[in-house]
């Protein structure tokens, strides 16, 4: 009965997805195979005309946030979306571990400032794995400070078995600006004059092409591959061009596979992310694994990160290769660019009114528990009674439906 | 108006949320009677237009073209608006290219194919860049709104997984219901009462049908399973290409010519497509305690004029630095401010000391300042003014403190005492009171208020003094 009703009382518009990335912000509605807009996380601050970072972290704790996200939300709905914000709920794609103090101000500005009915907040590795229509995968979720493996397991986080390193999106571009500043040479095409990479004022100028140079011309050498790509002269600005050697084109993402300091490298932080996961498993998530993130689209990762992990669970004298060592490793594609994967998940998700619904908070709940929402990881019991409220055993009263039958006797006796 | 603009930062008057603001960035509300900076508004779309072709979209109609123009296109390499070209193929031309759509009955255009000039067709290019939609082999269409924008790879997938999705969490509720159900009351005959199950006709294959029989039968794994993709066992490798030659970057797209397509991301040239124009819109501002308009432009999208326009400008006396003064720490200096009057009725304004909460807890250091005393009268702004004869009327005003007076306007003299040690820039604080004559037609009797209007002026550094 209360899915008919659910059908016909009203028209679902859908939900809004926003993932906040730290580089780029996805924004579009439920339903949709592809975000409308992908957009810089930046905002212009009136009156002092700058553009600030939305992830900026000298902000990142502090009450002017609140004043960063409302414009940058205003911006959004405004300009992108054109949508009244009243009517749609929405449904926010964040980071498993997302800082709680940027989760309660965009709370805090979706509710007040826009007067957003419901707002849910769901982890991108979930999401992640609603684009491919199973419940099962071994999710890597490579954004731009950190990477983050999470197993899911029929829907279910595997927390224990959570792992993250800071090998992501932002080693890769180091990797390549000291392989440029190395070896890369910068044209002069008025003068003809060569100057290395690394001279004051180019590195800028390299920086800010930087996202198109790894775009254009890099990939990710596969293990058994001896070749070298041949070296490319890259069009920085109408005056210079750069001279692009040939190993730091195949040699970008070499930054992931390699062990730092204390911190672990890719491969190994998905081995011991599996061998901390119950052993039944481990055979169904290693062969569903999800990559996600902008880097995942470089071509020949996925290749390179299988030949990794297998050489890394077969090898003797590495840890893995007692427990892992009989694993196979799967890849999946998702049915979208990797960098918007995750929103795909979001879009698939907000469909489903009742799912979001159950998860949100609205806008009166919100303002109850004094503007500051719950989270996985707060220990309030108080807070935790506010978010799932403890179903009550007494009855509903028979109000509505004898009103609704003393309404019809009246109508037909007239 | 030049010089407001030039002073922008300089005075700065408090909205009621206690944020500062320049003069031109604040609206009034007239039924407040409060200021609203930009962030104590909302803010809505009112209508949609095209940039480009202005035509107005009904609210229904764009969301329906996902805020996109029908007629107008954008490049998908340099991101202008491209235009449309129309040239004329002979009919001849047309027969050898396509005999068989000529010789069928049912052509679109039968008219036009039949005119003896042959008939026109369209394609697109950018004045910009050059680019054109033959670049990349799209063909001349008939019509210039025949350019659609092609559909996402993807979508039939992601429909498919909307659905299963949908009905995923439909069953999922309805057994969660069920077994409340069961909880409360032991058992539910509800099922009994369904007639659907004897409906003529309702073939077992329909959609309902199917919910019907996921929702109350089993949910067995194979239905989850159909739906889930599969994994592969060998991930993309780099294509051959990539080690053999050096890469035509100039076929490459960029990073910013892929994101402007987010469902295609276009990866080289040849897979650009024409990007329908994103449309604009007029906004609508209310006031968030009220929710009254405070502003609302004309729906032509031509047209810069507004319906309804409530800007502070038109209302609070306007504060502006007469000349820089020479400050000097510790030292008494006079500020010459003239306070313009927006309104062609005489205003009576008035000065008090700000309250000592305005500064948040020190955060803000204000010099001490005393200020005009009493209230003065501004004479009206009208721009016929000047033509009357110099009326001799008394306006009210302390002689001491003016410097002089103008039309619609008064010089005065404020004396700040920047203190010793002030590093940065030295600034005092005022309300300015005056007070506001309603001028809407619905309330008869003209009625008046005062209004508060804290204000802070940045004079700038000490002078330093050479001698």
């Amino acid at each position: 009965m209360s899915t008919r009703r659910l059908a016909f009382s009203h028209h679902d518009k859908g939900s809004i997805v926003i993932e906040i990335g730290r580089m780029y912000t996805k924004v579009g509605l439920s339903g949709e195979p592809a975000p409308r807009h992908v957009i810089r996380s930046r905002v212009e601050m009136k009156p002092y005309g700058a553009l600030q970072d939305v992830w900026d972290p000298k902000y990142l704790h502090r009450e002017e946030l609140y004043l960063i996200l409302s414009r940058f939300l205003q911006n959004i709905y405004l300009k992108y979306l054109m949508v009244p914000s009243k009517d749609y709920r929405v449904l926010v794609v964040e980071p498993l571990l997302s800082p709680s103090h940027f989760r309660n101000t965009l709370a805090r500005a979706l509710f007040n400032h826009f007067s957003v009915p419901h707002v849910a907040f769901m982890p991108s590795p979930l999401l992640g794995t609603f684009s491919l229509g199973r419940q099962t995968a071994l999710v890597v979720d490579i954004g731009w400070l950190e990477t983050t493996v999470i197993p899911l397991y029929e829907g279910v986080p595997i927390m224990s078995a959570w792992q993250s390193t800071s090998c992501a999106a932002k080693t890769v571009h180091n990797t390549v600006m000291e392989c440029l500043i190395e070896t890369g040479a910068i044209t002069d095409t008025h003068t003809q004059e060569q100057n290395p990479a690394g001279t004051l004022g180019l590195k800028e100028l390299i920086q800010g092409s930087l996202e198109d140079i790894i775009v254009s011309t890099c990939a990710v050498r596969s293990m058994d591959c001896d070749r070298t790509p041949p070296e490319v002269s890259f069009p920085l600005s109408q005056q210079y061009t750069l001279c692009l050697p040939g190993p730091a084109r195949d040699a970008c993402a070499e930054g992931l596979f390699e062990e730092g300091e204390g911190d672990l490298s890719l491969p190994s932080a998905v081995l011991e992310s599996l061998l901390k996961c119950p052993c039944d498993c481990r055979r169904d998530l290693s062969e569903n694994v999800l990559v996600l993130g902008g880097i995942a689209s470089l071509p020949g990762l996925n290749y390179r990160l299988k030949q990794e992990l297998e050489r890394l669970a077969g090898d003797k004298n590495e840890r893995f290769s007692a427990k892992l060592g009989a694993l196979q490793f799967k890849f999946h594609q998702p049915p979208a660019h990797p960098s918007t994967a995750a929103w795909l998940g979001g879009s698939i998700f907000g469909t489903s009114e009742v799912a979001v619904l159950e998860r949100a908070v609205s806008k009166e709940k919100f303002r109850e528990m004094n503007q500051r929402l719950p989270d996985w990881t707060s220990c309030d019991p108080e807070q935790h009674e506010q978010l799932r409220p403890v179903p009550t055993r007494k009855l509903l009263p028979a109000a509505p439906s004898s009103l609704y039958k003393s309404t019809t006797k009246t109508q037909s006796a007239h | 108006m030049a010089l407001s603009l030039h002073y922008l930062k300089r005075v700065l008057y408090s909205c009621s949320c206690s944020q500062p603001a320049p003069l031109t960035d604040l609206y009034f509300c007239r039924h407040c009677k409060v200021a609203r900076c930009q962030d104590c508004v909302s803010i809505t779309v009112d209508t949609y237009f095209c940039p480009h072709c202005f035509e107005t979209v009904p609210v229904s109609e764009a969301k329906n073209r996902k805020n996109r123009c029908n007629h107008c296109f954008q490049c998908p390499r340099c991101s202008s608006t491209l235009t449309t070209r129309s040239i004329i193929v002979p009919s001849e031309v047309l027969a050898e290219q396509s005999p068989k759509k000529t010789e069928s009955p049912s052509s679109k255009s039968p008219s036009l194919a039949r005119s003896p000039g042959g008939t026109k067709s369209y394609y697109l290019s950018c004045t910009h860049c050059k680019w054109s939609t033959r670049d990349v082999g799209i063909k001349d269409k008939r019509s210039p709104i025949d350019f659609k924008d092609p559909l996402s790879p993807h979508q039939e997938r992601v429909s498919q997984l909307v659905s299963f999705y949908k009905e995923f969490s439909m069953r999922d509720q309805a057994e969660r219901e069920k077994a409340k159900k069961v909880g409360r009351r032991g058992r539910s005959y509800g099922g009994l009462l369904d007639t659907s199950k004897f409906v003529k006709g309702a073939s077992s294959d329909s959609p309902k049908q199917l919910r019907r029989a996921s929702l109350q039968g089993t949910w067995n794994k194979s239905v989850v399973n159909k739906v889930a993709t599969q994994s592969t066992d060998c991930p993309d490798q780099i294509p051959d290409g990539f080690y053999s030659g050096e890469p035509e970057l100039k076929k490459i797209a960029t990073l910013q010519q892929r994101l402007l397509d987010p469902a295609h991301q276009p990866a080289r040239v040849e897979q650009f497509t024409p990007r329908p124009l994103h449309l604009i819109g007029k906004k609508l501002l209310r006031c968030k305690g009220c929710d009254h308009i405070l502003l609302k432009a004309e729906i032509n999208p031509s047209s810069i004029r507004f319906k309804i326009q409530q800007i502070a400008l038109h209302t609070f006396p306007q504060i502006r630095i007469l000349k820089p003064p020479s400050l000097v720490a510790g030292a008494p200096c006079e500020v010459l401010l003239s306070v313009s009057n927006p309104v062609n009725h005489v205003v009576s304004i008035s000065f008090q000391q700000l309250e000592p909460s305005f500064t948040k807890g020190g955060k803000v250091s204000l010099a001490p300042v005393s200020l005009p005393k009493g209230s003065y009268q501004l004479s009206p702004n009208d721009d016929m003014g000047d033509l009357l004869d110099d009326s001799e009327e008394e306006l009210e005003g302390e002689k001491e403190f003016i410097h002089s007076r103008l039309l619609g306007k008064l010089v005065l003299k404020f004396n700040v005492a920047p203190e010793e040690g002030t590093t940065g820039e030295v600034k005092f604080g005022f309300v300015l009171s005056f007070d506001y004559k309603s001028t809407m037609e619905l309330e008869k009797q003209e009625s008046s208020c005062i209004v508060p209007a804290p204000v802070v002026v940045d004079l700038g550094k000490l002078t330093h003094s050479d001698d």
